[in-house]
């Protein structure tokens, strides 16, 4: 895997990028900023966990693009919703109040589980585009929550909050959750990287070098769903959609090389969230709009990036 | 039996009610060159992927030797271009067991690594990202995956699709190279028949009309091709070579 010149470059180019929007914020607003700086013990769990998060979005964001299923946060969150309305209702039958227990996110990842090996396994067929399987997920998760949201009377704003992030509620122990799916994550992925990556680059020759494609698939599927679920449960459906796209978007646009491409999105994804925190309070934006916007801003910026790092790598090869 | 590395009985590969040739058998020994050959549609992928376990046999049957290391190299490039993998990471596909899970790769494998790269002329190119390689250097490099891991069956589909003809004449050499210093017994697909025919010591001719599968020397006659390729043509010998011309 190649890293060299251009990494270091686009390493330096984005924590400039980050540094230039901090200076942003103070020249624009000094006071918000100030009192932000100084109220940093209220945001420390609420960024870190964003920090965690972005993180892992980041990472297996990488894969959603390569395996051309940048849709299936989309699908894979709507399952989890529909799990977690319907552990709602199934409480309130048994005269049982949910509200934060953690029975609500376990049925929220059995169905968003079960939700992304359909997919898997209907993708095998391969008799229809991959977006149409992830529409259908969605449409269907979304249609069954409909059918019993309104069945739901206790917990909507829980379930509000999961939907659109509430970003800014995080306590100790879901930062402790949160830090533990993290580094489980990414000891699995880092121990088979090369498993989750070669099997989904050339399935056939890697079925011939004993590798159980169908198996790697699923594990793969398996640990989007948790990072996708855990990550719901912080920022909300949208910024860990956007988080899962950005990032990796920004990387893969200009990348020389695969290690190149997981480090420069985990950069963008470590960096994302503590500024739009940042933003969030310093123009009284919505956290999970702010973080977006923020993620918007770098995509701009990569359009100045890419071509010099195109340009790099074209002199780097013609020596 | 014997040493047979592939034993294969009336073997017949093709799709649900749709056979695309004539039954094949042939017990194929270890070390040696199997050619197939056939025109378009004829069966010839069909026939290696069945062979490679990734399509259930039409009708029939086939038998490896237990402990087969299995080497291919597809017709075309399979592996995803948008993977931004250079020429480096696609030879480490080729020996992923041999790598360390957790370091990028160790002393074995990167002596490995660089004999593959130097036997297909493709040293410059190790951290080229495969989408910007020409025809011809992504061949050799699928090639070289393939061989990397030192399988005791490589089997190609149209392995000279794309090379220049020095390097197709050099692949030869470097077939038989390998198989001096290591016991592998080779298939390989190729439309070109005259390329083929001097080179394997075993032919498999696929066609709706007739097939055949035997050694070259009992397969290369006139009548036996004409009736497999459902054309009329000519064998003849040539300071020792076949040649075939259809007429």
């Amino acid at each position: 895997m190649s890293t060299g010149r251009t990494a270091y470059f686009r390493f330096i180019f984005y924590s400039l990028i980050s540094g230039l929007l901090i200076f942003a914020g103070y020249a624009l607003r000094p006071v918000e900023s100030s009192l932000f700086t100084e109220s940093w013990g209220l945001w420390r769990e609420p960024i870190l966990a964003g920090i965690l998060c972005g993180l892992i979005a980041s990472w297996l964001g990488i894969y959603v693009l390569l395996n051309r299923i940048v849709f299936i946060s989309l699908g894979i969150a709507q399952g989890a919703s529909f799990g977690i309305f319907l552990s709602f209702l199934v409480a309130a039958a048994f005269g049982i109040t949910l509200h934060e227990s953690p029975f609500s996110l376990l049925a929220g990842l059995a169905v968003a589980l079960a939700a992304a090996f359909l997919f898997a396994g209907l993708r095998r067929g391969r008799r229809l585009p991959d977006e149409s399987l992830i529409g259908f997920i969605y449409v269907a998760a979304s249609g069954l929550t409909l059918l019993i949201g309104d069945r739901v009377a206790e917990g909507h704003h829980s379930i509000d909050d999961l939907l659109f992030g509430n970003a800014v509620a995080v306590g100790s122990t879901d930062l402790a959750i949160l830090a533990g799916t993290a580094v489980a994550l990414f000891l699995l992925h880092f121990a088979f990287r090369r498993e989750f990556l070669y099997s989904s680059a050339d399935p056939e020759f890697m079925a011939l070098r004993g590798l159980n494609s169908r198996f790697w698939t699923f594990f793969l599927y398996f640990t989007l769903t948790m990072g996708i679920t855990f990550s719901l449960k912080t920022l909300g459906g949208l910024p860990v959609f956007a988080l899962m796209v950005i990032p990796p978007f920004i990387s893969l646009k200009a990348t020389q090389g695969l290690r190149e491409s997981f480090l420069v999105s985990l950069l963008l994804g470590a960096t994302i969230p503590p500024l739009g925190y940042f933003y969030s309070y310093v123009f009284a934006f919505p956290t999970g709009a702010s973080l977006i916007g923020v993620a918007c801003l770098f995509t701009i910026a990569s359009f100045l990036e890419a071509p010099i790092t195109r340009r790099l790598a074209e002199r780097k090869r013609a020596r | 039996m014997n040493d047979a590395i592939l034993q294969i009985r009336d073997l017949v590969v093709g799709f649900p009610g749709r056979p695309l040739h004539q039954p094949l058998s042939l017990d194929l020994p270890a070390g040696s060159r199997l050619g197939i050959i056939g025109g378009n549609g004829s069966g010839k992928s069909t026939l290696i992927k069945t062979l490679m376990g990734q399509i259930n046999p039409y009708q029939g049957s086939y038998r490896w030797q237990s402990g087969v290391r299995f080497g291919y190299v597809p017709q075309e490039n399979q592996v995803d271009l948008l993977y931004p993998m250079s020429v480096g990471d696609l030879l480490n596909m080729g020996m992923i067991e041999d790598l360390p899970r957790w370091r990028r790769s160790d002393s074995a494998s990167e002596a490995k690594l660089r004999e593959t790269l130097n036997e297909m002329e493709i040293s410059p190119l190790r951290e080229t990202l495969l989408r910007e390689l020409s025809g011809g250097e992504r061949q050799r490099s699928l090639i070289g995956r393939a061989w990397i891991s030192k399988p005791t069956v490589l089997l190609m589909d149209e392995p000279f699709n794309s090379l220049d003809y020095g390097f197709k004449e050099k692949l030869w050499r470097i077939f038989a190279e390998w198989r001096s210093k290591h016991p592998l017994t080779l298939i390989l697909i190729d439309h070109d028949l005259n390329r083929v025919l001097n080179q394997v010591d075993y032919l498999a001719v696929l066609g709706p009309e007739g097939s055949l599968c035997g050694s070259a020397g009992e397969v290369v006659q006139a009548e036996l091709l004409s009736r497999a390729y459902g054309a009329p043509l000519h064998v003849h010998r040539e300071n020792g070579l076949f040649q075939v011309h259809f007429l």
